[in-house]
């Protein structure tokens, strides 16, 4: 207790001293000083000045100067910054004016946050990239991850379309689970799993990637998807800054679906179905969208506390009028010493709201097909008019065809989720580099979803009379971390660190649903179910339910660097969770690693550094969802019961009690160099990673013996491990940055990142698996349970997954050209005189293309010339294909769908008039692309010396602006999982470009940044 | 309430787990025990009076869907025959052509409807396995009248399985089961299921009322077993049609059950007292779905002839031929463009709720010759790939009520009087002859109730069309058309099938989850 009180006198102490900053320079002389580079004299922003010894300190502000108040008797300054070498320079009585220029560390040496602690970049011997805030993507970045989009080798992040309300799809080193976490696991500031809402793109200070199984296996049993280590802001010692940073930005429409205008489409359909309006939908439903972003932030410290505070928020518009949102999001963090350094204290807390229009993209596929003759809005049609006025807006009485503007005007799909986060950290140092440091944090993350569909909406409220549909979800995180580091220097050059903790983590989440219909009005909407009135027919549906689960983990680890030219680094985690079967419980993840800087041994002074690295690593992946492994007992349908509906109760779904981890085993040789004074930086790596024991819901026999259990199965799945199928993903990850030019007036500095990554899906040999992932008896093919969908292309999967062969192959009939009678001819691929039309497997259909790409590339460009930065970050991906799904159905005149307006590519002829439709090559297109991702410019102002102002920039930066690709559809952006249910991601499905996707859009920012 | 879910381990005692761990490695502080959360613990369950019933529920509730549900049993019994097609309408239907190989006859291993029927007839065999052990379990003395019960459903469940597969693993444990049964032969299930059912009726509930309609009574299980006996030529290569009559005759010489006057009180929204139903699946829209024919069979602007809340889907249409199968004169045919009068079809123009106002399709072919205003057309232009979307007589057997959702209200009698009658008139053929008197007084006292001419002489063939006219699209088509030699033979767009086809091809799915399956010869 006497550690707590003490802690908050400090705090007043702190508070007190911040307050009348101005008037304690008693006593106390004031330095100040500049610092640069050695190399190119260019400033350094953010270094650190201290008085040794004292917890006096300040950081250098964005010209490099500073300006410290030092104790009378202050004999020296230490100086230090991240990736230079610490110089202590001694005090000059009476001079209060100092220039410092630090030499870069040997090895461009910065700090890597790695689990559960911090590497040297030299010390570290795994495949780990570090993004630190300079080298952030600019412009308006609405998710965190967007931030080092294209930054990462190996990293791939694809938000297709221009949804404002989309989060990206993210994948490192391609695909290894068929679980659920097919994304990267977060961890932010030591939370393990937070939330990606949590955290303002703004206050981010740095990404940490851990690429490899070697890096990775410390956290075990959910790391085999790769982790994301975000690290925030935090404040500094020495004076309070405030900075406000303020973006406006304009997004309008880049590329909707190719389609006939309101002329062409009367040419091609007939003036039977010219209505005499001449609509350009896709302007009906989209606008110059307009957001506004502010942050503003304080941070500063005195003594042996520091804090930050910074509030953000944004206001977005979607480039469909219907979607949007805002979102304000506030986080302190506070840190605080005592007892000498002893005792440390983290206190971080974070809360954002926002409140989202989702609005249906539907109506974007509406928009494509919908008559453009017919005057969308009005009260009466004329006589004989195919249309008709439903609640005011045009409609068709056709089946799967809306009037698009109606869609979003009269229902409302929207969200407001609230997410709170809080964390706090003690760390003791009882003797001299022993750190005991226990964690706890809580994440709640609460949502709600509410959908109204108008009584008069034809889209789906007409038939119910209004329909209401409310989703609540309570996510809670709660995380409890205990850790010991303890380093020990052997030599001057020769250090050991050890680590040991344990982790409990409990996660929960609460859901409940209510969906009910006939409203007697629309004007409440969700605001007050009691005004529908399914509850009293009994038709209303109200349910709840959640998740319980359990982490409990052991972890140790060892480094070791001999001479500061050998390194080694082993670790081990034992996790074990709920999730798993009660016969497997827990799993152990080791992990070695070791690196030699063979720099040391070479001679020429223009190689730096020359690092070689290998490692293996085990990590795991755990079930989606709990009660995989017990029998329970769920609700069924009522049963009639002496003349009455009771309920029933019946166990319908299969347990097993052997359910494990997904295991990955992962191979990673690199090699990080440096050459020509640091100009030229770079690294490359291998990797070579099989993953077993993958996680399905395999198809089991009902009714015979379910073994682990005793009793039968119950129904037709189970999850289970696979036991006949791998995952091996090999790639090579390329990192590569020269200093073109590095001089006061001019830099330019590209870096180029390339990645290749191969994923097959590996066959095992196992005469007789318990559960196999391949059907039919040649036990070697499955076909993903994906299809074009309706109308007419139900059972008709577009993929094709074989043993042996990649993932991601998209696998149909061979178009060669046109019948007499407006048909598809098809290639007639086993020469058997016809074509043989089979749901899934066809000796006439064959691989067409794959959906994830060869290689995908990132090229960065920072440009300074006096005041002036700029940016040009082009970004591509090559090798894909996209199954074009807005050609598949609507490029052709058929006269099934004859009021449909026409998608007209360069792919459209008017011969093809297919009786039915049916997927094929001619709508499977290569996709390759390179965008202008980001280009951006800015001015820094020259401020007066007296100004209040310590910095100002202003900047204008553009969002994908252009592409090259042939790829004719909206957007060419890998299509990493199928998303025609966005609640359940096919990833098994990838490369298919559904019709209800989001426009494509292209933004423009102005932001104006000022520091106090 | 259960308690709260809190940490179990309070911190002082992870902190000493930790220090343990880091001592000496320790196993940890919780044990990881997976609870069930928003579910019921298995075994603290059935404890109650009412828990106990809810358990037996499950057994029934897996009936739903079995008739009257889209891509699955029902499909099969009624698609791959002369009385109902779901053809490719141009953009709509097309499937991956599912519906048509069904139809021609050429389905193959993957079909998606008969893997679902597998599933679905298996969960059902599950289901009453585990519970016939289960309520044991829970109340030995209480479980005694449901045990008999639940074997007769199982039974039932056998009959379909038998009937659609044939050579069927013979799972009849739930506990101690094994793993990848093997196939046993169709005679040797044929003798399981008519020995359990034997065994059984002398047991069951032999009452006639609300508490039996749902249930496996007595009746019902007769009629299992007539239908046993009636198919067991074509199951097994013996005949029995004496043991069919005799059961029969025991059903219908009770006297319990009479044919309603109106043949529609068996199908409308309130049929629940129908005085000819044997068993019956007691659908609801909200308790009991499953049953969506309205969606399955109306067009898309049928919604505005009955305000469904969804539109329906525009598939299932019955075939010209059979359509005319009928007399004018029966009321089971109805009057083409007459949506008020019921009757087995909707044909002709189609009129909003009103019944003056003309539907439209804004979307009709530019070819169909009937144009936009809707017309089911009895004739069907073709099965694939450009039928119309307006072609073909839809399926109304089932009353479809003002408002209906998506799963119907009627219930669906998966046993009925009138087809007691007709099967006791087939056996009374097989026994005596085509020509048969007695038998042919059933036949036409069944075709009486619809206004339906009187019948002078029976063929086999007669029989048949009876049947179809009688039984239309309650799932019994397909048995008939095999039992009575109808099954390979050609009619409008069908060739000509192999003998293979009486059986459905086990589903790929199976043999991969099975490889001890073996596949039914021909496929």
């Amino acid at each position: 207790m006497t550690i707590s009180s003490s802690a908050n006198a400090r705090w007043l102490w702190v508070l007190a001293l911040f307050l009348t900053s101005a008037t304690v320079a008693v006593a106390q002389t004031t330095i100040n000083g500049t610092i640069t580079d050695q190399q190119s004299g260019e400033s350094l922003i953010g270094a650190n000045v201290i008085v040794p010894g004292t917890s006096v300190g300040t950081a250098t502000d964005f010209d490099g100067n500073f300006e410290l108040t030092v104790p009378i008797g202050t004999t020296e300054l230490a100086v230090s910054y991240a990736g230079y070498q610490t110089q202590t320079i001694p005090l000059i009585p009476g001079k209060t004016s100092y220039t410092f220029s630090l030499a870069a560390g040997e090895l461009l040496d910065e700090v890597v946050v790695v689990g559960y602690g911090t590497q040297s970049s030299k010390e570290v011997t795994s495949a780990v990239t570090s993004v630190k805030e300079d080298d952030f993507n600019q412009g308006v970045v609405n998710n965190p991850t967007q931030l080092i989009q294209g930054k990462v080798a190996g990293l791939q992040i694809a938000n297709p379309g221009g949804d404002p309300n989309q989060s990206p799809t993210i994948r490192l080193r391609g695909l290894s689970t068929l679980g659920s976490n097919t994304e990267p696991l977060i961890i932010i500031d030591g939370v393990i799993g937070a939330s990606l809402s949590s955290v303002d793109p703004s206050d981010i200070a740095s990404f940490d990637v851990l690429k490899d199984g070697s890096a990775a296996a410390i956290y075990g049993t959910r790391a085999s998807s790769g982790v994301i280590i975000i690290t925030t802001k935090k404040g500094k010692a020495g004076e309070a800054s405030i900075t406000y940073n303020v973006q406006g930005g304009v997004e309008t429409l880049a590329k909707g679906v190719e389609v006939a205008d309101a002329d062409r489409f009367v040419e091609l359909r007939g003036s039977a179905v010219d209505f005499g309006e001449r609509n350009n939908l896709y302007d009906e439903l989209t606008r110059t969208a307009l957001s506004q972003i502010h942050n503003l932030s304080i941070g500063g410290g005195v003594g042996a506390g520091s804090y930050r505070a910074s509030v953000n928020y944004r206001d977005v518009e979607g480039v469909a009028s219907f979607s949007g949102f805002n979102q304000l999001n506030g986080r302190l963090s506070v840190n605080q010493s005592a007892l000498d350094n002893k005792v440390k204290f983290d206190f971080t807390a974070t809360t954002t709201t926002r409140k989202a229009d989702v609005g249906f993209n539907d109506a974007f596929r509406y928009a494509v097909i919908f008559n453009p003759t017919i005057p969308l809005r009005g009260t009466t049609a004329p006589a004989g008019a195919s249309y008709s006025y439903v609640g005011g807006y045009a409609q068709v009485d056709q089946f799967d065809y809306f009037n698009p503007v109606a869609i979003n005007e009269q229902n409302s799909n929207t969200s407001e989720i609230r997410d709170q986060l809080l964390s706090g950290r003690i760390t003791v140092t009882p003797i001299t580099k022993l750190d005991i440091a226990a964690l706890y944090s809580r994440n709640y993350v609460d949502s709600r979803f509410d959908q109204y569909y108008s009584k008069t909406s034809r889209f789906v409220g007409a038939g119910n009379n209004g329909l209401g549909q409310r989703t609540t979800r309570e996510n809670r995180n709660d995380l409890f971390e205990v850790t010991a580091n303890y380093g020990l220097d052997l030599t001057d050059n020769s250090s050991i660190a050890f680590l040991a903790g344990y982790s409990y983590q409990k996660l929960a989440t609460d859901e409940s649903f209510i969906r009910t219909g006939t409203f007697i009005s629309d004007l409440a909407g969700v605001s007050n179910f009691n005004f529908s009135n399914d509850f009293a027919t009994g038709n209303a549906n109200v349910s709840s339910g959640g998740d319980r689960s359990e982490l409990q983990s052991y972890f140790g680890r060892v480094n070791f660097d001999f001479d500061d030219t050998y390194f080694l680094s082993a670790s081990v985690r034992q996790d074990g969770s709920t999730r798993f079967g009660k016969n497997n419980k827990t799993g152990i993840f080791p992990a070695v690693s070791g690196g030699v800087n063979l720099a040391k041994f070479v001679t020429s002074p223009s190689v730096n550094t020359l690092k070689l690295r290998a490692g293996y690593g085990v990590t795991g992946n755990i079930p989606g969802g709990s009660q995989q492994s017990i029998q329970v007992f769920d609700r069924g349908p009522s049963f009639f019961f002496q003349g009455n509906y009771v309920p029933s109760y019946g166990i319908s779904r299969n347990a097993n009690p052997n359910l494990r981890f997904e295991k990955k085993g992962e191979l990673n040789v690199g090699l990080d160099m440096a050459f020509l004074d640091y100009k030229l930086t770079g690294s490359i790596d291998y990797f070579n990673r099989r993953t077993t024991d993958l996680i399905f819901n395999v198809p089991v026999s009902i009714g015979s013996a379910n073994p682990a259990t005793g009793g039968s199965y119950v129904a037709g799945n189970i999850f289970a491990n696979l036991e006949d199928v791998a995952f091996v993903n090999k790639g090579v990850e390329l990192s590569l940055g020269y200093q073109v030019a590095s001089s006061e007036t001019f830099s330019w500095s590209p870096r180029i990142v390339i990645s290749t990554v191969k994923t097959i899906l590996d066959s095992v040999d196992n005469e007789n698996p318990s559960f196999p992932f391949f059907t039919g008896g040649a036990r070697e093919q499955y076909q993903a349970s994906t299809s074009p969908g309706s109308p007419g292309q139900n059972n008709a999967p577009t993929q094709v997954i074989r043993a042996g062969q990649e993932i991601g192959q998209i696998y149909t009939y061979v178009y060669s050209g046109i019948a007499d009678n407006g048909d598809y001819i098809f290639e007639d691929l086993d020469e058997s005189g016809d074509i043989t039309i089979n749901s899934e497997l066809s000796p006439d259909k064959r691989v067409v293309g794959n959906g994830l790409p060869d290689w995908t590339l990132g090229f960065q460009n920072e440009f300074r010339i006096g005041n002036i930065d700029a940016q040009l970050f082009f970004r591509g991906a090559f090798g894909h294909s996209l199954a074009n799904m807005p050609r598949n159905f609507y490029e052709n005149v058929a006269p099934t769908r004859g009021t449909d307006n026409v998608v007209v590519t360069k792919y459209f002829d008017p011969a093809l008039n297919p009786s039915t439709l049916r997927f094929n090559s001619l709508y499977v297109e290569k996709a390759d692309f390179v965008v202008l991702d980001n280009a951006s410019i800015g001015y820094t102002f020259d401020l007066p010396a007296d100004s209040k102002l310590r910095r100002a920039r202003i900047g204008l930066s553009g969002q994908r602006l252009f592409y090259i690709t042939k790829y004719t559809g909206v957007d060419p952006e890998v299509r990493y999982a199928d998303n025609v249910n966005p609640l359940n991601p096919n990833i098994l499905a990838p490369g298919i470009d559904r019709r209800n996707n989001y426009f494509r859009t292209r933004s423009f920012n102005l932001a104006l940044n000022v520091t106090f | 309430m259960r308690p709260n879910m809190q940490y179990k381990i309070p911190f002082w005692k992870t902190a000493v787990c930790l220090s343990a761990a880091l001592a000496i490695g320790l196993p940890g502080c919780t044990d990881l025990e997976e609870e069930a959360f928003g579910s019921l613990p298995s075994d603290q369950f059935g404890q109650t009076d009412e828990q106990f019933i809810a358990v037996l529920g499950a057994a029934y509730t897996s009936l739903y869907g079995l008739l009257g549900n889209h891509n699955s049993y029902w499909s099969l019994q009624e698609v791959s025959t002369d009385e109902a097609v779901i053809p490719t309408r141009g953009a709509d239907w097309g499937d991956g052509g599912q519906w048509v190989r069904v139809h021609t006859h050429a389905m193959k291993p993957n079909e998606e409807s008969i893997n679902n029927a597998w599933n679905f007839l298996y969960t059902g065999v599950s289901t009453t396995n585990r519970l016939i052990e289960q309520l044991a379990e829970l109340d030995s003395v209480r479980a005694v009248p449901f045990v008999n019960e639940l074997r007769g459903l199982r039974a039932l469940y056998y009959y379909c399985l038998v009937d659609m597969f044939g050579n069927v693993p013979l799972i009849t444990k739930f506990a101690g089961s094994e793993s990848n049964p093997t196939t046993t032969s169709r005679r040797d299930v044929y003798d399981y299921v008519v020995s359990e059912l034997v065994t059984i009726i002398p047991t069951l509930d032999p009452a006639v009322n609300l508490t039996t309609y749902g249930r496996m009574n007595q009746n019902a299980a007769r009629m299992i077993l007539a239908k046993m006996y009636l198919n067991s030529e074509v199951y097994t290569g013996t005949a029995r049609y004496t043991e069919a009559l005799q059961v029969l005759n025991e059903l219908i010489d009770a006297g319990d059950y009479s044919l309603e006057g109106n043949y529609f009180a068996n199908f409308n929204v309130a049929n629940v007292k129908s005085r000819e139903a044997i068993m019956a699946i007691p659908y609801d829209q909200v308790f009991a779905q499953g049953f969506n024919l309205g969606q399955m069979t109306l067009h898309y602007q049928s919604q505005n002839t009955f305000g469904s809340v969804d539109q329906p889907w525009n598939g299932y249409a019955t075939l010209q031929e059979f359509y005319n199968s009928y007399e004018d004169r029966d009321v089971r045919k109805g009057i083409p463009g007459d949506q008020q009068t019921r009757s087995n079809f909707l044909a002709g123009a189609q009129f909003a709720a009103d019944g003056r106002t003309r539907l439209v399709d804004p979307a009709a072919e530019a070819s169909d010759p009937d144009g936009k205003p809707l017309t089911f057309t009895p004739e069907i232009n073709q099965l694939q790939p450009g039928a119309f979307r307006q072609a073909g007589a839809r399926i109304a057997k089932f009353e479809y009520e003002s408002g209906f959702r998506p799963s119907l209200n009627n219930d669906f009698p998966i046993f009925r009087y009138a087809d007691a009658l007709l099967m006791q008139a087939e056996a009374l053929m097989r026994i005596n002859g085509e020509s048969n008197a007695d038998a042919l007084v059933l036949v036409n006292e069944v075709r009486a109730r619809s206004k339906a001419s009187k019948l002078t002489a029976l063929t086999y063939d007669v029989l048949l069309a009876e049947r179809g006219r009688e039984m239309f699209a309650e799932g019994y088509r397909r048995s008939d058309l095999i039992r009575l030699g109808k099954w390979t033979g050609t009619w409008w767009e069908k060739p000509a099938s192999a003998d293979f086809t009486k059986l459905m091809p086990i589903p790929t799915n199976q043999i991969a989850a099975n490889p001890s399956l073996v596949q039914n010869p021909g496929y």
